[in-house]
Order: structure tokens, then C-alpha cells, then sequence
């Protein structure tokens, strides 16, 4: 097991390092082959270690000491549970569906040799998050996944859109980050150590104080990571990448590493209400408020990359509400409908030549008939249609909100559940249904994908229809549950009861309201095409605000980032303005020659930076005798 | 207090005097006579101290070579004076206040020091002297060799003409 | 007696070499000069064993003027290493700009010299003059294209400032001696800990021995110099001067203000505080305006320092070694990533006609992969992005900052350092993703500039940066052991 846990990694390292070195020359349009060929092999390994999981066999592996200082230690290791495995079987089976849909929906791309280089690398990085056994090296891979993410979102950069998505996914993640390492440090100077093991042990001796402010800094890490509110904005221009990424990264793994690292402390978490709570309310708002913004979206993958946003938020609900397993569950089955949607969208939008407004799609069912119903099948696990994956993990969501007591977290998360089952089959309607609203040269070139890439939605249609019926019945004990308990044992806080008339029939709620979203999408973009301009024009101010995404982004720019910009330029005229005489000068001078050669000097740069060293002196010893008044 | 004490107030006061005036100068062959001033004022410093040996190479080394290098320097160029009045910058009017501010300062918090180390004054006679730098301080003054040293080369990089063109 | 020399041999080993190097160089041909910076590289080898094989002892010399301790021999051997990267940065460059000259290598040896006797300073005297030789070396360095008026000009404004700011220094410790009737560290200690001397006067010196450090390590409201000299003095000096003063500088600092001032911290903890802020917000905000390469790495080195600061704050506070190691590790870290980075401008310089602005890396990558490459590493590792050697230093420098209490102080260091991520990352976007103005890219032609010695001292910083990052350990417990080890805490 232990060689397994070690090659499930270092098998695409290997591969990125192979291929972003000798891409280029050597392997070109071949590049594709050692890199879906390691993946595969991760991808086995992965289930050889679920299964030996599922056997009851853990890993715990410290591999080399990498900070010794004193008290302070930290260690590179491994730790493989029931956690670890669930996101192994994610990561791997998606990665490797993206992997071999890649091999068509990039080909001919110019930079197809980095393109598999970059994603190999983010396999690398986001197996060994998962498998690390210690804040640290989770940080540190953190970062690394973060990076990929940048990279790959601005994988086409000569389009400026795209290169400064990823410049803004970077800069906003760096918010969410640095509360991530503050917590982190927090941890080290309370505990000595970043260790999962000793954490989760130590935790119930953290002041009360102290552990909400760990959690609540953790959280910030999440929440930038994973795009709650506020730090939503990047994930939606991170759409500018291909829409493979879009699948992998921005859907089925790494935006699920904030959910994962919350689970994973859920131990500290369960020792603060407070931080819960903040949790939950965070996770519920975003749930509603991005489903709101899906709803008026028009470019395909906005609105998926909303849904990911809102289907986020309910996950966090789930773990603030104590309901660890059924937020691991939608975890996993969100992974799998997710990425197979965003491929989906990716067919759709390679048939249409790279359109991505639905009002230019419409009639596409009879020509691209394997998208169609695989992107039906996984529409309707998003909407929480009875049977399917999405069905029952959300339902353990919605009850374990309301068996925690948290009534109103559920009745928001009912509504959102309505508008998420109309968004997503208004995104089948307009996509698929009604008429051909692009031009007829455009729809006469219309062609199903090539089996390579229709094959992955195949296969991962698979799991979002059964995934639900093997783990989840029955409800709140099924198989999941008893896999996972052991890892949430000391952080469950409702006692586990029986599947019985209350949970049936919130079940039977959630059901009727999701289906109910489905028949309303129906009506209004079927049956009565005319009636969605007309709500927007009733709607009004309401449909503007969800149209410009409530304005966050003008909020930042107004509130954060004019500031910022106004302050350090309002300092450089302060404290540098030598700077601006100097460049104009300088080309003088250079020209002029040795005439002028102390006229820099003169023109007073150098009495400025005396000046400014007196009045420093001086102003220390003001700022003593005001301190010691 | 020592009979010399108010003797040496005044000298120092008096330094200060050509001190400016060597910066307020516009011609830069008084801001050097200045400075000669000044340099022969701050040896008189030294005398009130007692410290003679210091004295006489302030006078042999400064008033004598770097004084008469400097004159030099200027007369052989050919420049005789700043382009601007370096005195009434714009920035004198806020220097001047700060500065009389960190005079104040510094003059409220010296003037009523204790200073152990004056309590019992050494002797700076020319054998005290030497037995100091060359017992205790011999390092740091065979390290001065290495300043003077640097302080040649500096000058000859910087001055020398390119011996290949 | 023996002993004695022991503790300066390293030196001695640097002024012979410089000497040599100084009455060979007029009677090489120009092209015979080609290789004598390898002369002065190896002498640092030497230099460096000399120090390890002395490792083991723990004595002062000198009239108590020159300690050798692990701390010592932590930052003479950090000291060579930089110096010897500093000439491997050089030779081509100098070559292309006419004046490949012995004086050059020289004066980083003398200059080094001066650094060390700093490092290993335990009298104020020994000390001072050891400053000058470093802060005349220094000047000399800025200003050695005396054929580029930027260069002279950076030259002459480091002098006047910088002997600005030793007058202050001077000042500082002449009010020392005074209230103490000594030069020695230990001794002004014993002194000040007894603590029948003159709070005010004792303040006043605090100030102004700041204020001089400051200048040194270039704090706000002290850092006016740092740009224009870093911006005109030829790219390998800047590499050098960016560096080697910074790390001599802390090391005395910690000296001063942890050992010697050490029972005056509650008097110096909030004026460093201050200065602390006031330095990472200056050089953070500043170097998010820059356009020049040279001058953004300024003003970055400018919030670096800040941080540094916060540690030294740390270490003051707490009375555990964990600030003061993260100090040394961090300049460890600092050192590879910043000389690094100025190592790709000075590679670039040779390449090609090259102005060190932003705009002229766009595309970069494309022409020279292994540059870009390079400095990707570096500028990850400047902002702190694992798992670089500037990750860990910055975590366990913050780290220390919260284990001595001051939790909010490290708060607003990181706040600081998330900012300047975005001036890094813009250099990476510009490299990677931008394509280059066709005029910009016709002046730059790759290969032009390829010399071996240079690329060994790029892939040397790199590879420390990546090991610093990934293997940790030796360096950190040396600085542990070196930081346990100083003499007369």
C-alpha cells in the first residue's frame, strides 16, 4: 500500500516533468500518451487503495523531517483514511475522464504539449493535498493547485481576458490564503505542531477564543479556495480556461479542496459553535445568492460555474450544520455531475465552434444526441431529481440541516434547490430545445465530438446516476455514513437516528420542489417562450442586480482596489517625488552630458533623502516621548 | 567644574560658525577657507580637552594636506561655483524648524545626562594613547589600513584615465 | 597567541587575495584578465573551510574586540558564499561594459572583509571601522561604470547619505561609550542591565544607532538611497550591494539591540515597531508603481528589511532564540532569491540591449526559456509561494512574530506580503503571458550573452532556493545552534 500511496502522485510528476521538458521537440502531438498513461496508472492505484481502505487498513506515513527547529517540528508524511479515499476516487476518476476528453477537445491547440504538462502537474499537486498529513504540506500544495489553476486559466493568454482571469484568481485566492496561513501559524505558536494526528488530539485543550479564531482564519482559506462569498468573484472569469480545466479543476477537485480541509479539521471545528455557524450562514448564502445569478446568466459555462459556486455553499451548510458525511457525499457525487456538465458544455461548445451564449444555441438534441442525454442526465442530478446521485446527497444535506435545528438554513436551501432545478433545465431548454437561433451555416456544421470525447461522458454518467443509489440508501445510514464515521466520529454532534417518517418526507419535499423547478423551466421556456422576457421586464431592478452579478466586482474595484491604487500613487508623490524629475531629467542629462552631471543632486533627490533620515530621527524620539508620557 | 569647561562652550559654539558658513557659501573657495576655519576650531575643541596629540593631527592632517588637497581640487577646476544657492533651498523652511526641534531634543535630554564614563576622565596623554591603540584597539587599527587602502583604489578607479584608449 | 589568528584567518585569506589581486591586474593584458574572478571566488573556498574547521570554538580575541562563536561563523560563511556568488555574477558583465578590471573583485573581497569583522564585532570600535570598509567598498561598487553617469551618480548619493548615516551611528555609540565608559558590547550590557545609567540619554543612543542601522538596511523613512543606487550601479554590484550589507547589518543588530540593549527592550520595541510598519508599507506600496526591474527589487528588498524587522521585534520580546534564528534563516533564504533575480537582469544585460523595464520582459519565456524560468522561481520564492526557500522563511519568520505575542503585527506583515505577491506575479504574467512590442524583441537576441560562470551562479541561487525550500532542516538548526551559540547572551 505504502508503494501505492507513494506512485499515485509521483506517477504525474514524473510525467510532467517528462513532458514539459521534451514536449516541445520531441513529443508534440503525442504528448498526450505518457501523461493520460500515468494518470491511468494513478487511477488504478487510487482504487486499489479505496478498496484496501474500505477494508479497514490506514495509512499513517511520516516520510522525512522537514522543519526540525527547536520545538517546532513538521513532518513530510502521508495519511490515508475513509477522507482521504473518498477524494482519491474523485480526483483520479474525474482526472482521468478529463485526461483522455483533453486528447480531443485540445487537439491541434498549439500549446498541447503544455497543456498536459500544466495538468499533470495539477494531478501531482492535488493528490499529494490530499494525502498530506499535516497543515503544512497541505498549505504548501494548496498553493501548488492554486498555481496550476492561474496557469491553465491563462493558458490562452494571448486573449488579454483570459491572462487576467487568471491574475485575478490568483490575487483574490492570495485574500483567502493569507487568513489560511495565519490560521496555520495560529496553530503552530498554540499546539507546536502542525500535525493532523496531534491537532485533532490537542484540540479540546485550545482556549475557546483561540479555537474559533483558528477556525474562523481556516475558513478564509476555504472560502477563497473554494468560491463563497466574497471571494466568489475569480471563479467565474476563471471560465477562460479550457473547458477541460473548467471540469477538473473549477468543478470536481480543486475548488472542493476548502470543503475537504474543513472536513479534515472538522475535529477543531467541532469545538466552536461559533466558526459552525459562520460556516453554515456563509455556505447558505452563497448557495442562494450564486443561484439567484444563474439564473440570468446567458454564457453556458457562467452558469455552471455559478451552480459549482451555489453547490459549493450548500456543502459548507452541510459541514456547519454537523453534517460532515452528507457534505463529503454531495462532494463526491457534485464531482462527478459537475464534471461531467462542464464536459458536456465543452461538446457543446466544440460542435458550435466555440460559441458559448445559449441565446445563439437552441436545437442542438437531434444533432449532438450522446451530449444531449448525457447532459440530461447530469441536468437532472443537479436539480436533485429522485434516484439520482445529486438526489440523495442533497437530501442528507436538507435533513441533517434540519434535524441540527437549523430550520431556516433549510428553508433556504429548499428554495435554492427550486431555483437550481429551473436554472439547470432552463440551461437545457435554451440549449438544447426550442429552435436554432445561431446562423444556418453555423448549425449545418453542427457534429456530435469524437468518441474520445464522448466516451468520458459515457463513463462518468455512470456514477452520477448510481452513485447516489449504492451510497446513499438508505438515507443518513447508508453506506457512506458507515464508511466516513469513523473519521467524523468525534465531530458528530446530532446522534445519529433512524431513516423514519420525518426524513421521508422531507425527502418528498425536496423532491416535489426540484421537480418542481424543472416543470417551471419548462413552462416558461417551452410552453410559453414569451414569458421570460416578460418577468425580466416585471423583475426589473432585481434582474439587472443578478445580471451584473449583484456588483461585486465594481464593489471591490470601488472599495479595495481604487483606493489602493489612489493611496500608493498619493505616497509615491509624497515620499518619491524625486522619481518623476529624475526620469525626465535623466534623459536630459544623459544627453547633455557631464554639464549637468550633479544636477540630480541639486535639484534636491539627495537633501531629500537626508532630510527625510532627520525627520525620521526626530519623529522616533517623538514617537518615544508621546509613548513614554 | 573644571576651570575649562566654559572655554570649551565657546570654542565649540564657535565652530558652529564657520561650519555654516562653508554650506551658505556661494563661491566655493570661501566655503573651503571656511572649512579651514572650522577644522582649525575643531583642533581647538581638542585642546580644551586636553587632548593634544589629537589636536596637532587635526591641524597636520586636516588644516595641512586635506585643506590644501581640496583648494587644489577646486582651483584646478574649472568651475568655481554651484550652479544654485544650495542655502535657501525650498526645503530649508521646514529643515529649519525640524532642526531647531532636534536641537531642542537633544540638547534638553544631553544637557542633563550623566555620563559615568566623564565621571572618571581618562588621561588622552600621547602615551595613553598609544598604549591604547595598540594594545586594546590594534585590531580595529591595522583595519584601518584596509580604509585607506579601499580609499586609494577608490581614487584611482575613479580618477585614472582608461590606460587603453 | 595562536588563538588569536584563528579568528581572522578567513580575512586574512580575503586581503591576500584582494592584494594579489590588486598588483596583478595592471600587468595583465586585457584579455589575460578574463578568469580572475576566479581567483578572488577561490579565495572565499578557503575562507569558507578555514571558518567551518574553527566551528567548534567559542572564545574573543583581540581585547575581547573579536568574538568567534557559531554566530560568527553562520554569517562569515553566509557572507563568502554571497560574495563568491556576487563574482561568479560579474565577470561578462563587466567585460561588456568595459572595465573588467581586478580592482573590481577586489574591492567585493575588501568589502566582504569589512562585513565579517561586522558579523564579528564585539567591540564598538573593531566594529565602526569594519562598517567603513564595507560602506567604502561599497560606494566604489556603485560607481564602478564611471563611464555611466547613473552609475557615478549612485556612487556619490550612497556616499553622502551613507556617511550621513554613519555620522548618526557614530553619534549613537560615542553617547554609548559615554554613559558606559565602554566599547565593549558585553561590558555597555553589564552596564545598561544594571540600570542606574540615564533612561533619556539611553533613548537618544537607541535613536540614533537605529537610525544609522536603518539607513544600512535600508528602513523607511532611511531607504531614499536604496533605489537610485540599486537602479545606477552596474547590475552585479546591485546584486551584491542588496545583499552583503543587509546580512552584515543584521547581524550586528542583533548583536546591538537583543545582547547589547537587550534589557532596554521595552524602550526599543515600539520605535522598532514603527520603523517596521513604516518600512513594509513603503516598500509593499512603493514597488506595486515600478516600472524599472532594478528599482521594483529595491523597493521590494525595502519591505523585505520590513519584515526582517518584525522578526528582530520578535526576538527582542521573546526571550527564546526562535526570532533571532528566523532572522539568520531568512537572510539565508533572501540572499539566493534576491541575488538570484538581479543575476537574470544581469544575464539579460548581457544578452542584449536591455533597460531592466517590465516591458521588456513580455515574452520572455518564449526567447529565453531558461532565464524566464529562472526567475518564475525566484520571484514565487521573493513572494512567498511555496515550496520555495522564501515560503518557509517568511512562515517561520511570522511564525516567531505570533510566538512572541505579537499576533496583530504579523497580521499586517502578511497583509503586506499578500500585496507583494502582485508585484512578483506581474513579472511572471509579463514573461509568460504577454506578447513582447516587436520593437523591444528585435533588440533582444538570445545566446548573445551565454558565459558559463554566470549560469553556474544562476543555477547555484536557484537550487538553493528550491533546497532551502524543500530540505530545510541543516540550514534552519544551524541557525538555531548559531543563534544559541553567540557570544555573551
Amino acid at each position: 500500500m505504502k508503494a501505492a500511496v507513494l506512485l499515485i502522485p509521483l506517477l504525474p510528476l514524473a510525467s510532467f516533468i517528462i513532458t514539459g521538458f521534451f514536449g516541445r521537440r520531441y513529443f508534440k502531438d503525442k504528448s498526450h500518451y505518457l501523461s493520460v498513461a500515468s494518470v491511468a496508472i494513478s487511477w488504478i492505484l487510487s482504487m486499489y487503495v479505496f478498496i484496501q481502505v474500505e477494508r479497514g487498513q490506514t495509512l499513517s506515513w511520516q516520510l522525512y523531517t522537514w522543519i526540525a527547529a527547536g520545538k517546532f517540528h513538521v513532518d513530510i508524511g502521508f495519511l490515508v483514511d475513509e477522507l482521504t479515499a473518498i477524494m482519491l476516487l474523485v480526483v483520479s476518476t474525474v482526472g482521468l475522464m478529463v485526461h483522455i476528453y483533453s486528447i480531443g477537445y485540445m487537439h491541434g491547440d498549439k500549446g498541447y504539449y503544455r497543456f498536459f504538462a500544466y495538468i499533470n502537474l495539477f494531478m501531482f499537486s492535488m493528490f499529494m493535498l490530499v494525502l498530506a498529513n499535516n497543515y503544512l504540506l497541505l498549505y504548501v500544495f494548496w498553493e501548488a493547485v492554486g498555481l496550476c489553476s492561474y496557469l491553465l486559466i491563462a493558458f490562452w493568454f494571448p486573449k488579454l481576458s483570459a491572462s487576467n482571469a487568471g491574475m485575478k484568481a490568483f490575487l483574490v485566492n492570495r485574500v483567502g490564503d493569507f487568513g489560511f496561513s495565519l490560521g496555520i501559524m495560529l496553530i503552530f505558536v498554540t499546539l507546536g505542531t502542525l500535525d493532523y494526528s496531534s491537532v485533532f488530539a490537542a484540540a479540546g485543550t485550545i482556549g475557546g477564543g483561540m479555537v474559533t479564531a483558528i477556525c474562523l482564519l481556516l475558513f478564509t482559506g476555504a472560502v477563497g479556495k473554494s468560491a463563497q462569498f466574497p471571494l466568489h468573484v475569480w471563479l467565474p472569469d476563471a471560465m477562460e480556461g479550457p473547458t477541460p480545466v473548467s471540469s477538473l479543476i473549477h468543478a470536481a477537485t480543486m475548488v472542493n479542496a476548502g470543503v475537504y480541509m474543513v472536513a479534515r479539521s472538522s475535529p477543531l471545528f467541532a469545538h466552536s459553535h461559533t466558526a459552525m455557524l459562520v460556516v453554515a450562514a456563509i455556505g447558505t448564502f452563497t448557495a442562494i445568492f450564486a443561484a439567484i445569478i444563474a439564473l440570468v446568466q446567458n454564457d453556458i459555462k457562467k452558469v455552471l460555474a455559478y451552480s459549482t459556486i451555489s453547490q459549493l455553499g450548500y456543502m459548507f451548510m452541510a459541514l456547519g450544520v454537523g453534517a460532515w458525511t452528507a457534505a463529503m457525499f454531495h462532494l463526491l457525487a457534485h464531482g462527478f455531475f459537475k464534471g461531467l456538465l462542464f464536459l458536456c458544455s465543452g461538446s457543446v461548445i466544440h460542435a458550435l465552434g466555440g460559441e458559448q451564449d445559449m441565446r445563439k444555441m437552441g436545437g442542438l438534441r437531434k444533432k449532438i444526441k450522446i451530449t444531449y442525454w448525457t447532459f440530461f442526465i447530469g441536468a437532472l442530478a443537479l436539480s436533485g431529481f429522485p434516484g439520482l446521485s445529486g438526489f440523495f446527497s442533497k437530501d442528507a444535506i436538507l435533513s441533517g440541516a434540519f434535524s441540527g435545528g437549523y430550520w431556516y438554513f433549510w428553508i433556504v436551501a429548499l428554495i435554492t434547490v427550486f431555483l437550481t432545478a429551473f436554472y439547470s433545465f432552463r440551461l437545457i431548454f435554451m440549449t438544447f430545445h426550442s429552435e436554432p437561433r445561431m446562423d444556418a451555416k453555423v448549425f449545418a456544421h453542427v457534429h456530435e465530438s469524437p468518441p474520445v470525447m464522448t466516451a468520458p461522458l459515457i463513463v462518468l454518467s455512470v456514477p452520477t446516476v448510481v452513485a447516489g443509489l449504492f451510497l446513499g440508501i438508505p438515507p443518513e445510514s447508508g453506506h457512506i455514513d458507515h464508511f466516513l464515521h469513523r473519521v467524523f466520529a468525534a465531530a458528530i454532534v446530532t446522534p445519529e437516528h433512524q431513516f423514519g417518517f420525518l426524513s421521508g418526507s422531507l425527502m418528498a419535499i425536496s423532491a416535489v420542489v426540484g421537480i418542481g423547478g424543472i416543470l417551471l423551466a419548462w413552462h416558461f421556456y417551452l410552453r410559453c417562450p414569451f414569458l421570460p422576457a416578460a418577468t425580466c421586464k416585471r423583475a426589473g431592478r432585481l434582474y439587472t442586480l443578478a445580471l451584473n452579478k449583484f456588483y461585486v466586482d465594481e464593489i471591490y474595484f470601488a472599495v479595495f482596489i481604487n483606493p489602493l491604487r489612489r493611496f500608493s500613487r498619493w505616497l509615491w508623490r509624497i515620499v518619491d517625488a524625486g522619481v518623476i524629475d529624475g526620469a525626465v531629467n535623466g534623459a536630459g542629462w544623459l544627453a547633455l552630458g557631464a554639464g549637468r552631471l550633479l544636477r540630480p543632486i541639486q535639484t534636491g533627490k539627495v537633501q531629500g533623502y537626508l532630510f527625510a533620515m532627520f525627520l525620521g530621527l526626530l519623529a522616533l524620539m517623538v514617537v518615544y516621548i508621546i509613548l513614554t508620557l | 567644574m573644571h576651570f575649562s569647561t566654559p572655554i570649551f562652550y565657546l570654542v565649540s559654539a564657535l565652530v558652529i560658525i564657520p561650519a555654516v558658513l562653508m554650506v551658505a557659501m556661494r563661491n566655493l573657495i570661501y566655503s573651503a577657507i571656511a572649512m579651514i576655519a572650522c577644522f582649525i576650531g575643531v583642533a581647538a575643541v581638542f585642546v580644551t580637552l586636553n587632548a593634544e596629540l589629537l589636536a596637532a593631527s587635526q591641524l597636520l592632517i586636516y588644516v595641512g594636506a586635506i585643506s590644501i588637497l581640496i583648494l587644489f581640487a577646486i582651483m584646478l577646476t574649472r568651475r568655481r561655483s554651484g550652479a544654485i544657492c544650495l542655502f535657501f533651498h525650498r526645503q530649508s523652511w521646514a529643515a529649519l524648524p525640524a532642526g531647531a526641534a532636534l536641537a531642542v531634543v537633544l540638547g534638553i535630554v544631553l544637557g542633563s545626562a550623566r555620563f559615568s564614563a566623564g565621571s572618571a576622565p581618562k588621561n588622552p596623554s600621547t602615551a595613553n594613547l598609544a598604549s591604547l591603540l595598540f594594545n586594546q584597539y590594534a585590531f580595529p587599527f591595522e583595519l584601518a589600513s584596509l580604509v585607506l587602502l579601499v580609499a586609494i583604489v577608490g581614487a584611482v578607479l575613479l580618477a585614472m584615465r582608461e590606460r587603453r584608449s | 597567541m595562536q588563538h588569536d589568528v584563528v579568528a581572522i584567518v578567513p580575512e586574512l585569506m580575503l586581503v591576500a587575495a584582494a592584494l594579489v589581486l590588486l598588483l596583478i591586474d595592471p600587468f595583465l593584458p586585457a584579455k589575460g584578465r578574463r578568469g580572475l574572478s576566479w581567483l578572488g571566488i577561490m579565495a572565499c573556498l578557503p575562507a569558507a573551510a578555514s571558518v567551518w574547521l574553527a566551528r567548534s570554538q567559542q572564545f574573543s580575541t583581540f581585547s575581547h574586540g573579536i568574538a568567534l562563536d557559531g554566530f560568527a561563523v553562520f554569517f562569515k560563511i553566509l557572507l563568502l558564499a554571497v560574495a563568491a556568488l556576487a563574482m561568479l555574477l560579474s565577470e561578462k558583465h563587466l567585460a561588456r561594459n568595459g572595465r573588467l578590471l581586478g580592482d573590481y573583485y577586489a574591492l567585493v573581497l575588501l568589502a566582504t572583509v569589512g562585513m565579517m569583522v561586522m558579523a564579528s564585532a564585539i567591540d564598538l570600535a573593531t566594529f565602526f571601522v569594519g562598517l567603513e570598509l564595507m560602506a567604502l567598498s561599497s560606494y566604489l561598487l556603485a560607481g564602478f561604470f564611471r563611464h555611466q553617469l547613473r552609475s557615478i551618480e549612485a556612487s556619490l548619493k550612497y556616499f553622502l547619505t551613507g556617511s550621513f548615516a554613519s555620522a548618526i551611528l557614530l553619534f549613537g555609540m560615542a553617547l554609548l561609550y559615554g554613559l558606559t565608559g565602554s566599547t565593549n558590547y558585553q561590558q555597555i550590557s553589564i552596564a545598561i542591565g544594571s540600570g542606574s545609567l540615564d533612561g533619556h540619554v539611553i533613548v537618544i543612543a537607541v535613536v540614533l544607532l537605529l537610525g544609522g542601522f536603518a539607513f544600512k538596511v535600508a528602513a523607511a523613512p532611511f531607504h531614499g538611497w536604496a533605489p537610485d543606487v540599486y537602479q545606477g550601479a552596474p547590475t552585479p554590484a546591485a546584486a551584491f550591494l542588496s545583499v552583503g550589507p543587509k546580512i552584515a547589518a543584521f547581524a550586528a543588530i542583533i548583536k546591538f539591540f537583543t545582547i547589547m540593549l537587550g534589557s532596554e527592550q521595552a524602550r526599543w520595541v515600539p520605535l522598532m515597531i514603527v520603523v517596521a510598519i513604516a518600512t513594509m508599507l513603503i516598500g509593499a506600496t512603493m514597488a506595486l508603481l515600478q516600472h524599472d526591474l532594478k528599482r521594483m527589487l529595491a523597493f521590494s528588498s525595502i519591505a523585505h528589511v520590513g519584515y526582517l524587522l518584525l522578526a528582530l521585534i520578535a526576538a527582542g520580546q521573546s526571550h527564546s532564540n526562535f526570532g533571532s534564528s528566523a532572522i539568520l534563516f531568512y537572510l539565508a533564504a533572501y540572499a539566493a532569491m534576491n541575488m538570484g533575480a538581479f543575476g537574470v537582469l544581469v544575464f539579460l544585460a548581457n544578452s542584449a540591449r536591455f533597460n531592466d523595464s517590465l516591458d521588456e520582459m513580455a515574452g520572455l519565456a518564449r526567447r529565453f526559456p531558461g532565464a524566464a524560468g529562472v526567475m518564475a522561481v525566484l520571484m514565487f520564492s521573493l513572494a512567498g509561494i511555496p515550496p520555495t526557500a522564501g515560503f518557509l522563511a517568511k512562515f517561520y519568520l511570522f511564525a516567531s512574530v505570533v510566538d512572541a505575542g505579537y499576533a496583530w503585527l504579523a497580521v499586517i506583515g502578511v497583509l503586506f506580503s499578500v500585496v507583494s505577491a502582485f508585484y512578483y506575479l506581474r513579472v511572471i504574467v509579463y514573461m509568460y503571458m504577454r506578447e513582447p512590442e516587436p520593437e523591444v524583441a528585435a533588440v533582444m537576441e538570445p545566446g548573445g550573452g551565454r558565459s558559463w560562470d554566470l549560469s553556474l551562479g544562476l543555477g547555484l541561487a536557484t537550487a538553493v532556493v528550491i533546497v532551502l525550500g524543500v530540505l530545510p532542516a541543516p540550514v534552519l538548526n544551524a541557525a538555531q545552534d548559531a543563534v544559541a551559540k553567540i557570544l555573551g547572551s
